[in-house]
């Protein structure tokens, strides 16, 4: 009996808890609207709440389509608190912007989605607080910037910076002549496939992953997460992983020689390869120790710098 | 010799500036005159010619994209604001956070460069001045300025951040803090262990980077965050 009432009470409580304080109203709006861009134009995006989806396809057209969505108990609330949501389009010089302005962006409770089609070779400066960033198939520059959310950038020419604060990073098959920068606070860095000329990917607790990266500078660097790289190094390529409690591990094909410095202040330093002490020619083993690795692989071309405060170094052999 | 009183013109002289280029230079003529029979000067500039050669080979430091991207968006913002953002941004004052910030990490920059450009100090011969305190990290005290000053903008414009991306700061603010802990306390062990004061220096740098973001994210959200009373309070409800 005693079962049975204890069985009760705790389906009384979860039913409870899991009824809403009040049944939520959604209403919708939809939002349409195709500029031109000219060769080499800027598309600038500024939303507040909602997910960006933004794809580089032939033509000259921008075509902005949004759909603003508020959801409260009452919906003539919510059918007035819509109208509150505008979304402003200005062209100008070669530039289209988009403003969503909402009053008090910090607590409204609405949201605009927005699926923009802008010409393949427009720069893109993308800006959200709440939600993802998607872009694809941009060969303009691309800069995101969003606080809680994620962003991926694929198939992108001219990556610049991606930045976000509490979401994940994710890169596939990018490129870039200028410098690229991606940096979250506690969100994961992954990158799949990127060719450019200096590189910086930052976190602060999150994991970064690198995957067959063609980079002659590389900068990694973490606090408390873990760092690996797979794939081959550039010639005189010049590559820092830097993690305190994290572990490094570079898994490489060994085409290219580098020399290596790797440190780890309390952690393990292992490596699959055998070093020579310096540049070709040099005679002598590398220096290596349970916490240090010094030394030179093939024509040490390309320059591996390993630094971890706490965390283990490994270096394997693809 | 009178070595030092050429000392301010040894600058000029490495960046290739001539007593002939200037009207024949009084002071320039006289130190070409004494460097031509100065062995140390002869030295320090070699020294310093081979500095300045093998720095213009280094990458150049390009600051962040993202802080232009924030000049450029900030200017243009204001002109979009409607007009009670404009209002509302004077009194809320992001300008005057995010400027604040930026000189912080500029006195930051400065002092690091005051750092590098004074002369080591003499070794202390002074057995007494030894102690078990680890070596002072030399730049540690202009991070601790930099960060005292930032963390002093994060609390005082925090509000203005939603709770969830405010705990996410707060928590990976934690994690450099140990980091910081932790690095110091193996100066502690190990006083001249380079990769314990790397690490500290590593951790302090990337606590002043967080907190300018902090800051700047603070400015970006608190601009609009204390809007007064409007239709949409009521309807809020």
């Amino acid at each position: 009996m005693r079962h049975v009432v204890r069985l009760l009470l705790a389906g009384l409580v979860i039913a409870t808890t899991s009824l809403p304080a009040a049944a939520q109203n959604e209403v919708s709006e939809r939002f349409s609207k195709t500029a031109h861009l000219d060769q080499n134009g800027t598309f600038d995006l500024t939303n507040v709440i909602g997910d960006i989806v933004i794809t580089g396809a032939a033509g000259r057209d921008v075509m902005i389509e949004a759909v603003k969505r508020v959801q409260r108990p009452n919906p003539r609330v919510a059918r007035t608190l819509l109208q509150m949501i505008d979304i402003q389009v200005t062209e100008q010089a070669n530039r289209v912007e988009v403003r969503t302005i909402v009053p008090r962006p910090r607590n409204f409770p609405g949201s605009v989605d927005f699926t923009v089609t802008v010409p393949e070779d427009a720069s893109v400066i993308v800006k959200t607080i709440t939600g993802s960033i998607r872009a694809s198939n941009i060969k303009g520059e691309l800069r995101a910037d969003v606080v809680a959310g994620s962003v991926s950038a694929a198939g992108v020419r001219k990556l610049s910076s991606l930045k976000c604060v509490t979401g994940d990073i994710e890169i596939s098959d990018a490129g870039a002549d200028d410098p690229v920068t991606a940096s979250t606070v506690s969100g994961n860095v992954l990158v799949r496939g990127l060719r450019a000329r200096t590189v910086q990917l930052t976190s602060v607790s999150g994991n970064i992953h690198i995957e067959d990266a063609q980079v002659e500078r590389l900068m990694v660097k973490t606090v408390q997460g873990n760092l690996d790289y797979a794939g081959d190094l550039a010639r005189s390529g010049r590559y820092e992983f830097n993690s305190h409690s994290g572990d490094i591990r570079l898994v490489l094909s060994g085409n290219t020689g580098f020399e290596v410095l790797a440190n780890t202040f309390s952690g393990m330093v292992r490596s699959d390869f055998t070093f020579n002490r310096g540049r070709a020619g040099a005679e002598g083993a590398g220096i290596q120790g349970p916490r240090t690795l010094r030394g030179a692989f093939g024509d040490a071309s390309a320059m591996v710098a390993l630094r971890a405060f706490s965390g283990n170094i490994s270096l394997a052999r693809r | 010799m009178n070595c030092q009183l050429y000392d301010d013109l040894l600058d000029d002289y490495v960046d290739g500036v001539r007593a002939a280029d200037y009207g024949n230079d009084a002071r320039m003529a006289a130190f070409e005159r004494h460097l031509a029979q100065c062995a140390q000067c002869q030295a320090v500039v070699a020294d310093l010619t081979s500095i300045r050669i093998v720095a213009s080979t280094l990458d150049r430091q390009i600051p962040p994209p993202r802080l232009w991207a924030k000049i450029a968006s900030s200017l243009d913002e204001r002109q979009r604001q409607p007009w009670w953002q404009r209002q509302l941004g004077g009194a809320l004052s992001p300008w005057v956070a995010g400027a604040v910030a930026a000189s912080i990490a500029l006195l930051l920059v400065a002092g690091l460069w005051q750092q590098w450009k004074q002369p080591a100090p003499e070794p202390q011969q002074d057995i007494s001045a030894l102690s078990s305190e680890p070596a002072a990290v030399p730049a540690e005290q202009h991070y601790e300025q930099a960060i005292a000053g930032l963390q002093q903008l994060a609390d005082a414009h925090n509000a203005a951040l939603d709770p969830a991306t405010r705990a996410v700061l707060t928590q990976n603010l934690a994690v450099i803090d140990r980091a910081i802990n932790e690095s110091r306390e193996a100066l502690v062990q190990e006083p001249a262990s380079t990769l314990a004061q790397e690490s500290l220096l590593d951790a302090l740098e990337t606590k002043v980077a967080l907190l300018q973001d902090t800051v700047a994210l603070a400015s970006d959200t608190g601009a609009v965050a204390d809007e007064p009373a409007d239709a949409a309070r009521e309807l809020n409800q």
